[in-house]
């Protein structure tokens, strides 16, 4: 029965790794950037929530309403300001600027912040949890994170299928020159899919400081994670982040249920499985 | 009656290389004008120019008595300007339908609409979910150019349409050609097939090395003149010239 629980656990745990990856799967499917910082956001948009719950006194709820939208506008300014100055200079120049940022970014967080361990204190809602069986329970929190991640999964799938801006984001993904050709204002695309991995990194952040301490130098284990599961999913396919997370989750709770020690060995040694033996991922998809 | 589109003394350089230098051309609305000329004449650069792909490096380009220079290509398109890349370039993840809405992005008003687009080609309705890449060279250039009408543009530029194609097939795609002009769009095409260009256009410029080396309307040009501007074979012309000709040829991209 403590099976059945590590893999309804990691099936859970596999929507947060998706939400978190979903981002990252987008601005390197549109733009080609694979954003080294982008686990430093989702942990920045932690600390915002941080403040904004600890000095500003908001609800939890309030906080999101607040940082979400915040990090959205970020990452459109960013993309203006920073990232589509380097797109064309060459291949390498995003890696290091990203980099860049993420150090950045931990750096100021260790400055202001300390760097002790917090977390989000979300009230009664951190420990509640559902009980199935004797031996099976769900926290509400994994299960309303799991939804969660599909439901913005599934809008930005629809997002990018339904509507002219979406199309034209794979569009640009194909051929930004044709794209450019057909009316797309390139910088403007890019900034919405970069508001886009922002908003959804923050959202991913949050709800990971929901469930568990974080500080400062939790940013690349986030990366790392949320790259893993893109891979395992199959680059450029929406449902594949999904299942690619929850193939993650997975391997990271049944691991722990082994040994405790053996968590992030399962998971690294699920990835490199894939990459060894499916390296287009579980589902070949198209970019984005 | 000022031209819809007046290009003069238009110079562009690849890095280095001057591919079209000193080209002046006009465009008035309601005709056809063809530009031909080798390969690496420099015909997709003037297109790209116009466009907005590339920086002219002198010269002018004004559209509808407005200056283009300095405006992205997509300002262009919504200005009424809309370029059918060499190669069809449709988006391949993008289905056929999804390719063609690309083109009506912006919502410029005018004659072009998905549901005339589908009454042109009846086959594009039946085959809209399909890929972009499982289409026929030919079934893609009339996407290509179905994608250009849908930014409903007051100036079409199509780049070497008959590329790849059966004759078979290129004439079906000039046969549209009348129906897009009544529809008031103007049109300026590139064209390596020189037999097309005459039949289609009401004013045709030949480009040699970047330079204009024979203008006129179709009518007035001989085809030995043209079989001159064309190749650069002048009375003194000898293995040199045409040597050097070979060099400075060039990919249109």
């Amino acid at each position: 029965m403590t099976w059945v629980n590590a893999v309804v656990q990691g099936i859970l745990l596999g929507g947060l790794y998706a939400l978190f990856a979903c981002g990252l799967s987008v601005m390197f499917g549109v733009m080609r950037i694979i954003n080294l910082a982008h686990g430093d956001l989702g942990i920045l948009a932690a600390f915002l929530a941080l403040s904004c719950t600890s000095v500003a006194g908001m609800t939890p709820l309030w906080a999101v309403l607040v940082v979400v939208p915040a990090m959205a506008l970020l990452g459109y300014a960013m993309q203006r300001v920073l990232f589509f100055r380097i797109l064309t200079a060459s291949p390498f120049s995003p890696v290091l600027a990203t980099f860049g940022v993420s150090i950045i970014i931990q750096n100021l967080l260790l400055e202001h912040y300390s760097a002790d361990s917090h977390s989000l204190d979300v009230g009664r809602l951190a420990s509640a949890s559902l009980r199935i069986t004797g031996q099976v329970s769900v926290a509400y929190l994994s299960l309303f994170s799991f939804v969660l991640a599909a439901l913005v999964l599934a809008a930005l799938g629809l997002f990018l299928t339904r509507t002219g801006l979406g199309r034209m984001m794979r569009a640009c993904a194909d051929d930004p020159e044709a794209a450019e050709l057909t009316g797309a204002d390139s910088r403007h695309v890019y900034g919405v899919a970069t508001a886009i991995a922002f908003a959804t990194v923050a959202l991913a952040g949050l709800l990971f400081a929901m469930r568990s301490s974080f500080s400062p130098a939790a940013g690349p284990a986030r990366l790392l994670f949320a790259f893993e599961a893109v891979v395992i999913g199959g680059l450029g396919s929406l449902w594949g982040t999904l299942l690619g997370g929850i193939v993650l989750g997975l391997a990271q709770t049944l691991g722990a249920q082994v040994d405790p020690a053996f968590t992030l060995i399962f998971g690294h040694a699920i990835f490199l499985a894939v990459l060894a033996f499916r390296p287009k991922g579980l589902i070949a998809g198209r970019v984005t | 009656m000022s031209p819809l589109l007046d290009v003069s003394h238009l110079t562009v350089r690849h890095g280095q290389l001057q591919a079209i230098t000193d080209v002046s051309l006009r465009v008035d609305a309601g005709s056809v004008v063809a530009v031909i000329g080798a390969n690496g004449a420099g015909k997709s650069t003037l297109l790209g120019a116009i466009a907005g792909l590339l920086t002219p490096a002198g010269g002018s380009i004004v559209f509808d008595g407005e200056s283009l220079l300095g405006q992205p290509a997509h300002r262009r398109v919504a200005r009424g300007l809309s370029l059918v890349l060499e190669g069809r370039r449709l988006f391949p993840s993008l289905s056929l339908e999804d390719n063609l809405r690309t083109g009506a992005y912006l919502g410029r008003p005018g004659p072009w609409s998905l549901e005339r687009i589908f009454e042109l080609f009846p086959w594009m309705k039946d085959r809209r979910r399909q890929l972009a890449t499982k289409l026929s060279g030919g079934e893609q250039q009339a996407v290509a150019i179905a994608r250009g009408l849908l930014s409903n543009p007051r100036l079409l530029l199509l780049d070497e349409v008959s590329l790849g194609l059966a004759p078979v097939v290129v004439r079906k795609l000039y046969d549209l050609l009348p129906r897009i002009l009544s529809e008031g769009t103007s049109l300026l095409l590139v064209e390596q097939d020189v037999s097309q260009a005459l039949r289609a256009a009401d004013y045709v410029v030949c480009l040699l090395e970047g330079r204009v080396s024979l203008e006129g309307p179709p009518v007035a040009l001989s085809a030995a003149a043209i079989e001159a501007a064309y190749f650069g074979i002048h009375h003194t012309a000898g293995a040199d010239e045409r040597g050097s000709g070979e060099r400075s040829e060039r990919g249109p991209r």
